[in-house]
This record gives C-alpha cells, sequence and structure tokens, in this order.
C-alpha cells in the first residue's frame, strides 16, 4: 500500500515497485485519512490488509505520524501483518528520529525509491 | 701725674674693659694697677663679699703676697676682724695706722707680719642703695697716717669699684638674657623669622623655619618676605602690609597665608606678628603656625563635598531631604525634574504627601512612621507631578540625625516608570523576535520540504529513464539531469542543516566515532569518486566523549565530503586520513587529504557564506560555512593548514560534555 498526497509519487513508487515485483497488488491513497478508513473497514477481513505500506510524512489533514498513532489502535493482528516504512522526502532530525523510534515503523526511506532499496525491502521481507 | 688724671685714666679703662667683656678680675686689677704705679709704697686689694653676704672674698690684690691673698680669702666678716673684716661688718671705714697695736689686727698681726704690711685702710664699697658689695684696702709696709687727700682718693676708688661692679653685672646680665633669647628664638620649635619693616628683607630666620621651608639661614637672608608667597597673593601681602604694619601693637594675629617651600609645595600657615627693634632697624618678629595639615584636611572635605554633591546633583534617581512631616528640604536636579517644577522654591513648604496620589497617601503615612523609628523600608507608589503627569515610583529611605539631635529623612525616588516601560517592551519585542524566529523555522523547514518532494520526483523518474533507456545520449542527459538534481537537494540539505545548528538545542551523547566515521563514509559513497579514495582510519577514543550526534555528523559529512570531491586527479593514490583523539576535556578530530588543495590567501574567505573557490565544482558555499558556525556551536574550534597541489589538513577540537552540561 502507498499512502502519500502527491500522485506523481504514488505513479514513481508504484512504477519501481512493479519493476520488481510483477505480480504485488498495490493499493494507493493520497490521504492518511482514507488510507485508515480502509483498514477501519477491512479490519475483519485480514486477506485485504496489504503486507507494506510506504507511508508519507508530509500529508494534509492527517500526516504520516499521525497515521501510525492510528494505526496503533487497530487489532493486533492486523498490525502484525503489516510491515510500515516511512518514505519522505524530508530532512528533519526529528522526524528522522522519530521514525527511528518507533517500534511500528521498520525503517526511514529518504526519496526517491529505487530499485536497489526495493530489492533490499524485498530481500528483507521474504527472509 | 695728677689725682685727677689718675682716676679718669682709671675710669675709661675700666669702660673699655667693660665693654671688651671682659673678666670682672681683669677689670678690676686695672683700677688698681694706676694707684699702685703712682704710689710705689701702697699695696691695694679689692675683696667683694659672697652671696651670702658673710664672708670676703680675695678679687683683685696685684702686689699683695700670694700666701697672704690665700689666707684672707673666705674670711667670715665682724667686729674685729681686720680693717676689711669690720668695715664689710660695719659699713664703716676703718683707718688701720700700725696693724701690730691696734685691736682689729689682734688674731691676724702675725700673718700681717710675716707679709710685711704695716698699715691698712679699708673703706667699704657700697651700692646706690648703701648695701656693702665689699671693701677696698690700702696697705703699707710702714706705719702709715693718711692725709685728706688719700682719704678722698680712698673713698672715690670705692665708688668707682662699686660703678664697675654694677656695670659689670648690668652687661652680664643683658648677655644672660641676650643669650636666652637667642636661644628660645634659634631653638624655638615654632618656625620664627624677623624682617625688616622697610626693605621686607628677612634680617633673622630660626631652625625651625629652615626645616620647614627648606631654605638655608643664608638663603633667607638673601630673600624678601614675598619671594616664600605663591606669586598671586603676593599683591594681598602688600595691601595687607600697607594697612597693618604701622599699627603700634604686641603679637597679633595677622592671619592665614599660604606661603611655598623651596620644592615648590604649599605651605598653609596661620601667623603672628609683633614689631620689634632689631640691630636698630625697625622689624617684624613673626611667628609662623603650620596648618597645612588642617588646610589640607579641610580642602579634601571641601573636595569630597563638592564630589558628593556633584554626584547628587548627576545622578538620575531623586534624593529629598525631608523633615519627619515630610516636608521638603533638599533636593537635587533630577527630584525637581521628577515634581515637574523648576526651583527649589517652588517645593518651600510643601510636602512630599502633596503630590503622592491619594490611593497611596495612607500607606505613604505609615511608611514615613516606620522610617521614623529607625527601619530601612522600601516603598512603592505614584506620584503626580506639578504638571499632573503620574508616575510610578521607588522609594529608599534613612532616617538622618544630624549633631545637634534634630532628624531628617533621606530618601531616594527610583523613577520606575521607565523601567516599567521599557521592560513591557522588552518583553513584547522578545516575544515578536521568538514568534518571528519560529515562523521563519517553519517557513525554511516548510519551504525546503516544498523544494525537496519535487525534486526527489523528479530524480525518482530520472532514475525510471535511466534505467529504461537503450539509447546512449539519452543515458548521458538524464546522467545530467540526476547531477543538477543532486546539486539542488545538498543545498537544501544545507540550509536545513544550518536552520537546525541555529535552532536545535546541543543534546549531549555519547559519541561513538569508530560508527560515525564509518556511516559518514558509508553516507558519501553516493559520490563518484569516493570508490577511488584510500581510507585510513584511526581513533584513540578510551576515554568516552559526549557531544551532538547530529551536529558531529553534520561537521564530518561536509569535511570529509570535501577531502573526497577536491581529491587531486592527478594523484595515483589520493588518500582521507581521519584522526580522532578523545581526552577528558576534548576531543581533537583531523582530517588530511593529497587533494588539490587551497591558495595561501584564500584560506581566510572558505569559511564564509556563499564563498566558492571555483564555480565549476558542484558545491553550494554553505558547506564550510555550517562547519564553522557548527563547530562553534557546539564549543570548538577549526583550524586548516593548506598547500596548493599537495593537500589539506583541517583540525577540529571539539569540547568534551562528558562532565560538564552544555548551556
Amino acid at each position: 500500500m502507498l499512502i502519500d498526497d502527491v500522485e506523481m509519487d504514488l505513479y514513481i513508487n508504484q512504477y519501481v515497485i512493479k519493476k520488481k515485483w510483477e505480480d504485488c497488488i498495490i493499493q494507493k491513497f493520497t490521504s492518511g485519512i482514507d488510507a485508515f478508513a480502509y483498514f477501519k473497514n477491512n479490519e475483519n477481513q485480514l486477506e485485504n490488509i496489504p503486507d507494506i505500506i510506504f507511508l508519507d510524512i508530509n500529508m494534509p489533514l492527517m500526516n504520516g505520524f499521525e497515521f501510525v498513532e492510528a494505526f496503533k489502535t487497530l487489532k493486533e493482528n492486523l498490525k502484525s501483518k503489516c510491515a510500515i516504512y516511512i518514505l519522505s522526502s524530508s530532512f528533519n532530525p526529528l522526524e528522522i528520529k522519530r521514525a527511528n523510534e518507533d517500534p511500528y515503523i521498520k525503517a526511514f526511506i529518504e526519496k526517491p525509491l529505487t530499485a536497489d532499496v526495493v530489492s533490499v525491502i524485498n530481500h528483507g521481507f521474504f527472509r | 701725674m695728677p689725682q685727677s688724671d689718675i682716676l679718669e685714666e682709671i675710669r675709661s679703662g675700666v669702660f673699655d674693659k667693660l665693654f671688651k667683656g671682659k673678666k670682672l678680675i681683669e677689670i678690676l686689677e686695672s683700677i688698681l694697677r694706676p694707684i699702685e704705679r703712682e704710689n710705689e709704697t701702697m699695696l691695694c686689694s679689692i675683696l667683694l663679699l659672697d652671696e651670702e653676704g658673710k664672708h670676703l672674698l680675695s678679687t683683685a690684690a696685684p702686689r699683695l703676697p700670694k700666701f697672704y691673698v690665700d689666707a684672707i680669702h673666705g674670711g667670715e666678716i665682724g667686729l674685729g676682724v681686720g680693717s676689711c673684716g669690720t668695715a664689710a661688718y660695719t659699713g664703716e671705714s676703718v683707718i688701720v695706722e700700725d696693724i701690730q697695736s691696734h685691736p682689729y689686727w689682734e688674731n691676724y698681726k702675725i700673718l700681717a707680719k710675716k707679709a710685711g704690711l704695716a698699715s691698712c685702710w679699708s673703706e667699704p664699697i657700697k651700692n646706690e642703695n648703701g648695701q656693702v658689695l665689699g671693701t677696698f684696702a690700702i696697705y703699707h709696709h710702714k706705719i702709715a697716717h693718711p692725709t685728706n687727700k688719700h682719704i678722698l682718693l680712698i673713698k672715690q676708688l670705692a665708688k668707682i669699684v662699686a660703678v664697675t661692679i654694677k656695670h659689670f653685672d648690668t652687661i652680664n646680665q643683658l648677655k644672660a638674657s641676650e643669650q636666652k633669647y637667642r636661644q628660645m628664638f634659634e631653638d624655638n620649635p615654632q618656625p620664627m623669622y624677623i624682617f625688616d619693616l622697610e626693605t621686607f628683607r628677612f634680617l633673622n630666620v630660626n631652625h625651625a623655619i629652615q626645616e620647614l621651608y627648606g631654605y638655608s639661614k643664608e638663603e633667607f637672608l638673601n630673600m624678601v618676605i614675598f619671594d616664600i608667597r605663591p606669586k598671586e597673593d603676593r599683591p594681598i601681602l602688600k595691601k595687607f602690609l600697607k594697612s597693618r604694619l604701622h599699627r603700634e601693637s604686641n603679637l597679633l594675629e595677622a592671619g592665614y597665608w599660604r606661603h611655598i617651600k623651596k620644592n615648590g609645595e604649599l605651605v598653609y600657615v596661620q601667623v603672628s606678628y609683633q614689631p620689634i627693634l632689631f640691630n636698630n632697624r625697625k622689624a617684624g618678629y613673626i611667628l609662623i603656625n603650620d596648618i597645612s595639615e588642617v588646610k589640607n584636611a579641610e580642602i579634601k572635605l571641601k573636595n569630597s563635598e563638592n564630589r558628593l554633591f556633584t554626584i547628587l546633583e548627576t545622578i538620575p534617581d531623586c534624593v529629598i531631604i525631608m523633615d519627619l512631616s515630610g516636608k521638603f528640604h533638599e533636593i537635587n536636579q533630577a527630584g525637581l525634574s521628577l515634581f515637574e517644577v523648576e526651583t527649589k522654591e517652588q517645593l518651600l513648604g510643601k510636602s512630599v504627601l502633596d503630590f503622592v496620589e491619594k490611593p497611596y497617601q495612607e500607606s505613604f503615612r505609615a511608611f514615613m512612621k516606620e522610617i521614623a523609628i529607625g527601619n530601612n523600608v522600601n516603598f512603592e507608589f505614584k506620584i503626580i507631578g506639578a504638571k499632573g503627569s503620574s508616575r510610578w515610583v521607588e522609594k529608599h529611605a534613612t532616617l538622618l540625625k544630624l549633631e545637634d539631635g534634630s532628624c531628617f529623612i533621606l530618601s531616594v525616588l527610583h523613577n520606575l516608570t521607565g523601567e516599567k516601560e521599557s521592560q513591557l517592551l522588552l518583553k513584547q519585542q522578545n516575544e515578536a523576535l521568538k514568534k518571528s524566529n519560529t515562523e521563519l523555522d517553519r517557513f525554511v523547514y516548510s519551504t525546503s520540504h516544498d523544494l525537496r518532494s519535487p525534486l526527489s520526483s523528479m530524480m525518482g523518474l530520472a532514475k525510471i529513464i535511466q534505467s529504461e533507456t537503450r539509447e546512449a545520449d539519452t543515458y548521458e542527459h538524464i546522467q545530467m539531469i540526476q547531477n543538477r538534481i543532486k546539486r539542488l537537494d545538498h543545498l537544501i540539505k544545507d540550509i536545513l542543516s544550518y536552520s537546525f545548528n541555529k535552532r536545535t538545542e546541543i543534546v549531549p551523547t555519547h559519541i561513538d566515532f569508530d560508527k560515525v566515521v564509518s556511516n559518514t563514509i558509508e553516507n558519501l559513497e553516493h559520490i563518484e569518486t569516493t570508490k577511488k579514495i584510500d581510507f585510513e582510519i584511526t581513533i584513540d577514543n578510551q576515554t568516552p566523549f559526549h557531544s551532538d550526534l547530529q551536529r558531529i555528523y553534520t561537521i564530518l559529512e561536509n569535511l570529509v565530503g570535501n577531502a573526497i570531491k577536491y581529491h587531486n586527479p592527478l594523484q595515483e593514490k589520493p588518500f582521507v586520513k581521519i584522526n580522532v583523539l578523545v581526552d577528558e576535556k576534548e576531543a581533537k578530530i583531523t582530517i588530511e587529504d593529497n587533494g588539490i588543495g587551497i591558495e595561501k590567501d584564500l584560506q581566510s574567505k572558505i569559511f564564509d557564506m556563499f564563498y566558492r573557490i571555483s564555480s565549476n565544482q558542484e558545491g553550494s558555499g554553505i558547506g564550510l560555512y555550517l562547519v564553522n558556525e557548527t563547530v562553534k556551536n557546539i564549543g570548538g574550534k577549526i583550524s586548516l593548514i593548506s598547500k596548493p597541489g599537495i593537500g589539506s589538513i583541517f583540525t577540529i577540537v571539539l569540547k568534551n560534555y562528558l562532565y560538564e552540561y552544555p548551556n
């Protein structure tokens, strides 16, 4: 699942991921609120829950961190299925620090997402 | 020689010797000598009574045998004690013509016979009051009868002796008193001088004045009394002398004067004056009392009073002296402007209370009572000036007890209005500044984020295109686009770091230099040439080092990044040596390269903002400025040694916050 308010970034990320994982299903949300609503609606349909979330920080109304906080209120089995990666162009050390310290966030990835990074995640994910 | 001539000779001889200050015995012998010369048979003697008036002392008897003179010396006077003893005792002349048969000589006739003396006429010497001073006697070797002429002579001689003794005593007394006077003058501890009233020359000076003024007696005697005065005082003295000097008067006060010592020092003196005759000249006798110490103390007091006054008049706070009811007695300049009046007179008869705003009057009275019982209290209240301005003042007051027992209150009123206003203003400005700083930070952050966001999109797309194209030219062009994007991205990162460095608190944590250095190099691997560089890393961090991690990264990434970017392309083995040495006080980090180096005259400029050595190098011109700012920010120093074509060594010394927390 990709959550980013910038359509073009959604496109790029999808493109890069598709290049690596041709048959994966990608859901795109342009806001944290919509994404969270999706989780809420599918709380009992675990098969609809993504394995990986690439989450932007800087978004209107609900930013990435606020989304993570909301995510924490979800059911345990749901949460444990998802790996959240922050994908941001932010260089704010406080944001990087926060991302690194949050147990629900796997890693902070600096934009743009590249094929190399996807490989690394792929590697880690399947291992 | 006629008898009158002999007497004349005697008289003039006596006076001559008297005035020459000869001894009495010599003078008396000079009376006897002419008599004995003219009358060869006569042997004369003068015996004088001792102080008791009971014994005769042999004083002059040039022709009498010595043993005889010694024998009668000191004999007690009395009736029948020879001619002289009897004459001195009775005060009458005793004429003994034959010593051997005369009853007065009964006890002395053997002695007289031995001395070959046969007769002795003795006449008492009396002063003008008839008091016996001694005897004058004429002896003969044979029995002798005096003629009338002889009797007259003997009486005249006795008189001459009496007069001589009187003169002698007078002269001696005079001499003694002169000696006394001289001593009193010369050795008097008080400085004195005598000056001529006509020429104003010094006629005599004593030791004390020589000592005080530093002039010797010889120097004084060549000076006039004006010479020991300051030039500006001389006309005053002249006027004074004219008006006062000729008044006949005993020791009179002649006022206070300033004198000048030989070394130029001023002496303040109190002078007493007495007119005297000195060596037949009209003179002034001056007694000097050195009051310099008193005067200097007075001057000092005056000066300190003046200083105090100046301080009081120039301090910006209002100073008031008021009585216990609050009535104004004294006020300084600042006070006048506080109460909005021009002169002190306008406050005459008024009370401070008249100016205190109504709501504070009650507490003002209570405050005055506290002061009156001796408590030092401070009090804040509002006053209204004569022109109606209302002001906040703080009052400090103290009870002032004067020597005559009267009490006043000394109080200082400090105008708080300005302070309160400026405090408020400062607070407002500070808040505004804080707000604008926060806004600016937010602006920098959001702007840079907004700038980075599209950049990262462009970069992502560029990478996609690059990975998919088969056209060599397209590949190159996309690479060029990426380089430009990277350049812009760095600039934004630097700006963000700068803002971060300025804004964020220093949070010291343990710095693991092994990890920090390897991470730094890893982070720089995106630079093409990093792979070509040989890194040599020496880290001695046995002592733990604490500082701000984020800032250390900023410093190292920039410096190591530069060392990589500005390597010497002609160098076969480019290297970067990173050396870290930690002790309890600081960490010393050196980053050495064999890169292109920096020209001497450019070295001082490279830490300036936006300074770039060459335009064909990538870089924003912020990197080293940022390094320098950050190093300073965490209590460090940076220095550079560099030679073009050889390389550069940056040395950074950073403070260890292991035991000390940054402010």
